[in-house]
C-alpha cells in the first residue's frame, strides 16, 4: 500500500495544527506542550515535535499530513519531515510583527525541497491585520524567483485549507483531473 | 424562508406525531443556506416527519422556481418521475401550465405553510402506498391496469422506507452532485459550445463588451474614487453599492447575489449615478460588506458568461500576473487548473482549453474575471511552451497524476 505525505510548515501560531485538523480524516495527533520560551507570548501551548493527520483515499492509499514544529530550534526536523513529500503548504500569520520576513525565512529553509516539488502559501489572520497584502507576498515570492498560489486562509475552515492543498497539487500538475466534468 | 424564522409564527403549525418513516424530500435550485435552514426546520418544527435526501431517493421535491434554469430542472424532474409530488417556490405567480398538479408556495415562505404543505405531500404519498399495496394484493388474480402499474412503481419505492436513505448509494449522490454542479456551472460560465477560431462567424459569438455591463461601472467608480481618496456610492436600478477602494471593500444594500440580474444584462449606463462620499460609516439600512475584488470578479463572471472581453486575441499567450485569491472568490469550473497552467507558463486561450481538456467557455470565463482584476493579460511576447499537439501535457507520470487526482476528489471543494 502506498503512502504519501504533504508537509505543513510556518512560524509559531500560524495555524498549522488547526489546518491539519481541518482536512484530516482522523483525529489529528498533536505533540503540543506548554510553551516555555518566547512562544509563550503568542500561545500557551505549541507543537514541539510535529502534528500529524491523515487523508484516506479509496483503495487504501493514505496521505500523511505532517506539521513541522514552529520554533526554529526544531528546524533540524523540517528536512526529515519533508523528505519525499509531495509538496509544502506554508502558513504565515499576518498578525505577526514581520510576516514577509517569516515568508523569506521559510522559503530559504525549504528552498531545496521547493525547487524539487511545489509550494502553496496560506496567509492567516488577515482579519486581524490587513497588511501586508497578498500582493506583497506575491512580490516577495517573485523576488525569490517563485510564482506560487497565495490565499487568504482561515486555518480552521476546511474549505480554505482544502483549496490551498488543491492549489498545491495543481501546481505540481495542472492537468490533474479535478473531477470537474464541465 | 428567512433564516431563524420562528417555528410558530402564526397558528403554530407543526407536524403532528410522526408515524412511520420520514418523507424523503430533495431540494432543487436552493442555495446552501436555505437548504441548511430547511434541514433545521425538518429536525425542529417538522419533528423529523421529513428528511433531506438526494434527488434519486426522494419521494417529493421542493423546487426553487426563481433559480437559474429552474424550468429545465422542473421538466427533467417530471420526466424522471411523473408521479412524484413537487412543491414549487416562487416570487411571482406561476402559469397554470407550469404548476400542473403540483403545490405552489409564494415567497417569502412561511415555515408554517411549508410544514403544512409537506404534511399534505406526506399524506399523498401514504395514500399512494396504500393504493399500491391494494393493487399488489389484487395483482395475483386481476390483470393490472396502467394506473395500477404506476402505483406499484410508487409502492416499490415506498418499500425502502425503513432503510437509511442517502448513505447507501454514494454513486447516486455523486450523480446528483454532478447535476447540481452542472447547474451551478452553467450559471457562471453559460452553455456556449466551443468555437472554431478560424471561423469569424463563430469567433464573434465568443465576445462581450464589458463597457456595457455593471462590471465596468463598478470598476470605473472604483478607479475614480481611489484617485480621489474617497468612497463612492453607485446608484441605479440595482441594490445600492458603496465602494471603499482604499480598504478594498464594497457594501451592498442586499445580498450580493441579488445583483446577478443586473450583472448579467447590459446595464442602463445612463441610469447609474455616482456620489462620492467622505464618511463611509454613514450608511443607512442593512448593507452587507464584501471584498471589492470578489464583487468585481463575480460581476465579470456574470457579464461574460463564458465569453471574452472584446478584442481579446484567442491565439496569443496569456500571462498570469499572480494566482487569484481563490479562497475568497467565486470558483468557476476549471479556474484553479487554468491558473496553475498559466502560472507555469503562458498559453493561448484556445490552447489552454485543449491542454486541460476543458470547454473553451471555462477558459474564457476565467480569463474575463482575472482580466477584470488586472491579473491576466494576453501578451504576444509571452512565449508558449512547445507542446506535442494531440496529447495531454506530460506534467507528471500517469501514476502520480492518478494519485493527485484522487486526493483532489477526496478534498472535494470543486464543483
Amino acid at each position: 500500500m502506498s503512502h504519501h505525505k504533504i508537509v505543513f510548515s510556518g512560524p509559531v501560531g500560524a495555524g498549522k495544527t488547526a489546518a491539519i485538523a481541518a482536512v484530516s480524516d482522523t483525529p489529528p495527533i498533536s505533540t503540543e506542550a506548554r510553551a516555555s520560551d518566547a512562544t509563550r507570548e503568542l500561545k500557551s501551548a505549541t507543537t514541539v515535535a510535529m502534528d500529524y493527520g491523515l487523508i484516506r483515499l479509496d483503495g487504501g492509499e493514505q496521505i500523511h499530513l505532517y506539521g513541522t514544529p514552529g520554533q526554529e530550534r526544531f528546524n533540524f526536523m523540517w528536512q526529515i519531515l519533508s523528505e519525499g513529500a509531495l509538496g509544502v503548504v506554508l502558513l504565515v500569520a499576518n498578525h505577526r510583527p514581520q510576516p514577509l520576513a517569516d515568508l523569506r525565512y521559510y522559503l530559504d529553509a525549504f528552498r531545496p525541497f521547493i525547487d524539487q516539488t511545489r509550494l502553496a502559501v496560506g496567509v492567516t489572520y488577515m482579519d486581524q491585520s490587513a497588511e501586508p497584502r497578498l500582493e506583497d507576498y506575491h512580490r516577495t515570492l517573485a523576488d525569490a524567483g517563485m510564482k506560487a498560489p497565495v490565499f487568504e486562509v482561515d486555518a480552521r475552515e476546511r474549505r480554505d485549507v482544502a483549496l490551498l492543498v488543491q492549489a498545491l497539487l495543481l501546481s505540481l500538475d495542472p492537468g490533474v483531473d479535478t473531477g470537474v466534468a464541465i | 424562508m428567512p433564516p431563524g424564522a420562528p417555528a410558530s409564527g402564526r397558528g403554530s403549525v407543526t407536524a403532528g406525531p410522526v408515524v412511520g418513516p420520514p418523507l424523503r424530500v430533495a431540494v432543487v435550485g436552493m442555495e446552501v443556506r436555505q437548504v441548511k435552514t430547511l434541514e433545521l426546520a425538518f429536525q425542529g418544527p417538522c419533528r423529523d416527519a421529513c428528511m433531506l435526501v438526494d434527488e434519486p431517493q426522494a419521494q417529493a421535491c421542493i423546487v426553487d422556481m426563481d433559480s437559474y434554469q429552474a424550468s429545465t430542472a422542473l421538466a427533467e424532474l417530471r420526466r424522471r418521475d411523473p408521479l412524484r409530488p413537487l412543491i414549487l417556490l416562487s416570487l411571482a405567480p406561476l402559469a397554470p401550465a407550469v404548476v400542473a398538479s403540483d403545490l405552489v408556495l409564494a415567497k417569502p415562505i412561511s415555515l408554517d405553510d411549508l410544514v403544512a404543505r409537506l404534511g399534505v405531500l406526506r399524506e399523498r404519498v401514504r395514500q399512494a402506498a396504500l393504493a399500491a399495496a391494494a393493487a399488489q394484493r389484487e395483482a395475483a388474480t386481476v390483470p393490472l391496469a396502467d394506473d395500477a402499474s404506476a402505483m406499484i412503481v410508487v409502492a416499490k419505492r415506498i418499500d425502502d422506507w425503513g432503510r437509511p436513505a442517502v448513505a447507501g448509494d454514494p454513486q447516486a449522490r455523486s450523480r446528483v452532485a454532478r447535476l447540481l454542479d452542472q447547474e451551478q456551472a452553467n450559471a457562471l460560465i453559460g452553455t456556449a459550445p466551443d468555437i472554431d477560431p478560424s471561423d469569424p462567424h463563430q469567433l464573434v459569438k465568443a465576445y462581450y463588451d464589458p463597457s456595457r455591463f455593471l462590471q465596468s461601472i463598478v470598476i470605473a467608480a472604483r478607479d475614480s474614487a481611489h484617485a480621489r481618496g474617497q468612497g463612492v456610492r453607485i446608484q441605479g436600478p440595482w441594490p445600492e453599492i458603496v465602494l471603499d477602494p482604499l480598504r478594498g471593500l464594497a457594501r451592498i444594500a442586499d445580498a450580493d447575489h441579488r445583483l446577478r440580474p443586473y450583472g448579467l444584462q447590459p446595464a442602463a449606463l445612463q441610469q447609474s449615478r455616482l456620489e462620492y462620499i467622505e464618511r463611509l460609516v454613514l450608511l443607512h439600512g442593512q448593507f452587507r460588506t464584501v471584498a471589492l475584488d470578489a464583487l468585481i470578479w463575480k460581476l465579470a463572471l456574470w457579464a461574460a458568461r463564458g465569453r471574452l472581453p472584446l478584442d481579446t486575441p484567442v491565439d496569443v499567450p496569456v500571462q498570469l500576473q499572480r494566482w487569484p485569491n481563490f479562497t475568497r472568490l467565486t470558483l468557476a469550473p476549471g479556474a484553479m487548473s487554468i491558473a496553475a497552467l498559466w502560472a507555469r507558463e503562458p498559453h493561448s486561450l484556445i490552447r489552454t482549453a485543449e491542454v486541460l481538456n476543458l470547454p473553451q467557455r471555462s477558459v474564457f470565463a476565467f480569463y474575463s474575471a482575472a482580466a477584470a482584476l488586472g491579473l491576466a493579460q494576453c501578451r504576444a511576447d509571452a512565449a508558449p511552451k512547445a507542446l506535442a499537439s494531440n496529447r495531454p501535457l506530460d506534467f507528471a507520470a500517469d501514476a502520480r497524476r492518478g494519485l493527485l487526482g484522487r486526493i483532489m476528489k477526496r478534498l472535494n471543494v470543486f464543483f
